[in-house]
């Protein structure tokens, strides 16, 4: 497995460095409990980055490339995954007025957002597969 | 629609990849592009023709129906 080492690779590791770093500094140094949140949040960035930095180096070159097909399927998977999203708030809005429910829309935007980037991902792994013959 | 250039690439005895890499595409766009499955813009089209230096024409074949 070869791991890359050029520049967007090294900056990239030194922000997420960074950020451990003073995730580090706000959970040991400081009692109050708004910066151990702040200092969780950071500590949990700095794993996310390092993770996608070491799954980007280890990628080969050529997998990353965004050629006219990869942002065509990524254009296409995004706008059907916003059309299922209309269709969910469109569904539930419907279901609230038949049924009376009182319905908050508050109370479902984390799981709107879910069903939104899931529908992004998995569209796009099924456009990217299919092909586009049309 | 019909592509000849697998037919082509192995007459420059070019991999897969080389041509991806010489067009500047991923080489899953090249094998979608052999098999029929992938429509190219004109610009991918014309990238493709010049590096197995042919046309357009003769590389991709549409059915008229």
């Amino acid at each position: 497995m070869k791991f890359r080492r050029d520049m967007n690779i090294l900056r990239l590791s030194g922000i997420a460095i960074l950020l451990i770093i003073a995730s580090g500094i706000m959970l040991g140094f400081s009692s109050d409990y708004s910066y151990f949140g702040i200092g969780f949040a950071l500590l949990l960035m700095g794993i996310v980055a390092i993770v996608a930095i070491v799954t980007a180096a280890v990628t080969p070159e050529e997998y990353l490339i965004q050629d006219e097909r990869s942002a065509r399927v990524d254009e296409k998977a995004g706008y059907h995954a916003f059309c299922s999203l209309l269709l969910m708030m469109a569904l539930l809005q419907a279901i609230g007025c038949i049924w009376r429910l009182n319905f908050n829309f508050k109370d479902v935007i984390p799981d709107l957002f879910i069903v939104g980037i899931w529908s992004w991902i998995l569209l796009r792994w099924y456009y990217n597969r299919r092909g586009d013959a049309r | 629609m019909n592509t000849r250039i697998k037919e082509l690439r192995a007459r420059y005895n070019l991999t897969q990849e080389e041509l991806a890499k010489k067009v500047g595409v991923r080489r899953e766009t090249i094998v979608f592009l052999e098999k029929g499955k992938y429509n190219p813009s004109l610009k991918l089209a014309h990238d493709v023709a010049k590096v197995l230096e042919t046309t357009i024409e003769e590389l991709f074949i549409f059915d008229d129906d």
